[in-house]
C-alpha cells in the first residue's frame, strides 16, 4: 500500500485545485484580512482561521469531489476484483489526504506566522500535530458520506455548502462572536469547526486543559464520521 | 479444457425487474468466449457476478479456484483510471493492487507493447478513447492473469481503434490467455472469438463457434443470426 500512498500524494499536489482552496486562498485570505483589520490579537485569530479553512476545504470538499469522481469511473467495483482489500486502499488514500492536508495548513501557519510574526514554539507545534491529524481525518471520513449521496458534482457543491458554510459563518474563523447574539454563541459551542479551531489556539497557547478538550470533542467526531462512513459508502451508482 | 468459471440458473433483480433470468454457462480455460447481445440485455450484470462484484439473487458460480482474484484481469465499461495519474503511474497503482512489483523497465515494455511509449507521463483521462481503452487492456495483464474479463471493450472506438484492440486481445489468446468479453458489435465477435453465447431478454438464446451458430441458425452472418433469433413476433 506504500506504493498508493506515495502515489496518491505526488498527484495531490499536481492539482491545482488543491493549490487554490488549501494553500492561496487561506494565505492570501489571512495576509489580506490579518493586514487590513487592526486589531491586536487578529492576526494569531485569522491565522488559526485559515488553518481550519484550508483543512476543511480540502479534506471535506476536494476528497468528496475526489471520491466521487472515483465510484463514478468504476474504481471502486474493480477494486472488489482485486485482491486487494478495498479498507486498504481507503486507508492508503485516506491517509495520503491526510498528509497532504497537514502540510498545507502548516504552510499556512509558517508563512502567517512569518507574515505577522508570530512565535511558534516546538511545543505548539507538538501539540498541533494531534489537533490536525484528528480533525482531517474525521473530515476525510465525513467527505464519503457527501460524495455517496451525490450523484453529480453539482450535488458534492450544494450539500458541502450546505455542510461548510454554517459550520465557518457560525465560528469564530474570520471574526469575534463575543458581541454575536446569544444564539450565535450558542450554536458555536456545538460546532465541530469551532472546537477544532479551539483545538489549533490551545495548541498555540500551549493551554494543556482546552486542548486535552478539544481533542477529545474532535476524537468523537472523528469516530461518528467513520461510522457514517462505513454504513453510507457506495461502491457504484447502480 | 477445463472449466474456469461455472455458472448455474443465475438470477439478478434490480428494483423488482428481472435483469438475469436463470442463465448458465460456462467459460473455458483458453478459449476467447464473448457475451452478446443488445443494452441492456444483462451482459454486464452477468459478468459482474461472475466476478463477485455482484451476488446473484439466485443460482450459484463456481470459480476455479478460491483465490481466483489474484489470477483474474479485469476492465469494466467505465474505464476505470485513477483521476490525475499518468499512464505510467496507472500502470504501477494496478499492479500495487495486484500486489505485482514492476520496474521501471516493466513499465516501459508493458506501454510499449499497448503503444503508449510516448504517452505514459499523460494523464490518463487526457489519452485518446483508443489510447484509454488499450491502457485499460494493459492493466489487466499486470498480474500475468491466467482470465481476463472485458466489458465492451471496443465500444465508441474508431476502426482503427477497434482493429488495434482487437488485436491486442488475438495477442493475449496466442499467450494462453483465457478471454471472455462482452461486445453487441457481431463483427468484432466474429472475428475475435470462438464460442459465443448470445444474450437477449436476460436469458441464452443460442451459443456454440460462430460456424456452429452460422449452421444451426442459417444467416451470412452473426448479425442475420442474432435478428432471427430475437425477433418480435
Amino acid at each position: 500500500m506504500k506504493k498508493i500512498f506515495g502515489l496518491t500524494i505526488k498527484s495531490a499536489f499536481r492539482d491545482p485545485y488543491l493549490l487554490f482552496w488549501s494553500i492561496l486562498l487561506p494565505v492570501g485570505g489571512c495576509i489580506l484580512l490579518g493586514l487590513f483589520i487592526k486589531v491586536p490579537q487578529y492576526p494569531a485569530r485569522i491565522l488559526t482561521g485559515m488553518m481550519a479553512v484550508s483543512v476543511l476545504l480540502f479534506a471535506l470538499v476536494t476528497v468528496a469531489f475526489y471520491t466521487l469522481a472515483q465510484r463514478r469511473r468504476g474504481v471502486f467495483n474493480l477494486l472488489r476484483v482485486t485482491p486487494s482489500p478495498l479498507w486498504q486502499y481507503i486507508s492508503a488514500v485516506s491517509g495520503a489526504w491526510t498528509v497532504v492536508s497537514v502540510v498545507c495548513s502548516m504552510l499556512v501557519l509558517v508563512i502567517g506566522g512569518l507574515v505577522f510574526g508570530i512565535p511558534v514554539s516546538a511545543v505548539s507545534v507538538l501539540l498541533l500535530l494531534p489537533i490536525l491529524l484528528a480533525a482531517t481525518i474525521g473530515y476525510v471520513f465525513l467527505s464519503f458520506p457527501v460524495s455517496s449521496i451525490s450523484k453529480t458534482e453539482g450535488h458534492i457543491n450544494i450539500i458541502s455548502n450546505l455542510i461548510i458554510l454554517p459550520l465557518m459563518f457560525c465560528s469564530d474563523a474570520f471574526y469575534s462572536l463575543e458581541h454575536a447574539p446569544g444564539v450565535l454563541k450558542v450554536v458555536s459551542r456545538f460546532n465541530p469547526f469551532q472546537w477544532f479551531i479551539n483545538g489549533l489556539r490551545s495548541s498555540l497557547d500551549v493551554d494543556i486543559t482546552g486542548w486535552l478538550v478539544y481533542l477529545s470533542l474532535l476524537a468523537a467526531l472523528l469516530l461518528v464520521a467513520l461510522g457514517l462512513a462505513v454504513r453510507t459508502f457506495r461502491f457504484s451508482d447502480k | 479444457m477445463s472449466t474456469l468459471i461455472e455458472a448455474k440458473k443465475l438470477i439478478k433483480r434490480f428494483k423488482n425487474r428481472e435483469v438475469v433470468k436463470g442463465l448458465s454457462m460456462e467459460v473455458r480455460e483458453n478459449e476467447v468466449l464473448a457475451l452478446i447481445g443488445e443494452n441492456g440485455t444483462g451482459k454486464s450484470t452477468t459478468l459482474s457476478m461472475l466476478l463477485g462484484i455482484l451476488q446473484p439473487d439466485g443460482g450459484t458460480v463456481r470459480r476455479w479456484r478460491e483465490d481466483y482474484k489474484a489470477h483474474v484481469g479485469v476492465q469494466l465499461q467505465a474505464t476505470p483510471f485513477f483521476e490525475g495519474y499518468s499512464a505510467e503511474e496507472n500502470l504501477t497503482l494496478f499492479a500495487a493492487l495486484y500486489h505485482v512489483k514492476l520496474t521501471k523497465q516493466e513499465i516501459a515494455e508493458r506501454l510499449e507493447q499497448c503503444g503508449l511509449a510516448d504517452a505514459k507521463k499523460t494523464p490518463a483521462a487526457r489519452l485518446s478513447l483508443g489510447q484509454q481503452k488499450r491502457l485499460a487492456i494493459a492493466v489487466t495483464t499486470v498480474q500475468r492473469p491466467k482470465l481476463i474479463v472485458l466489458d465492451e471493450p471496443t465500444a465508441g472506438l474508431d476502426p482503427r481503434a477497434r482493429h488495434e484492440v482487437r488485436q491486442m486481445i488475438g495477442n493475449l489468446a496466442q499467450n494462453g490467455v483465457t478471454v471472455l468479453f462482452s461486445s453487441h458489435d457481431m463483427e468484432e465477435v466474429s472475428r475475435t472469438a470462438n464460442r459465443v453465447i448470445l444474450m437477449h431478454g436476460g436469458r441464452i438464446a443460442a451459443e456454440g463457434t460462430p460456424e456452429e451458430l452460422l449452421l444451426a441458425h442459417g444467416g451470412e452472418n452473426l448479425e442475420e443470426v442474432y435478428m432471427k433469433l430475437t425477433a418480435v413476433t
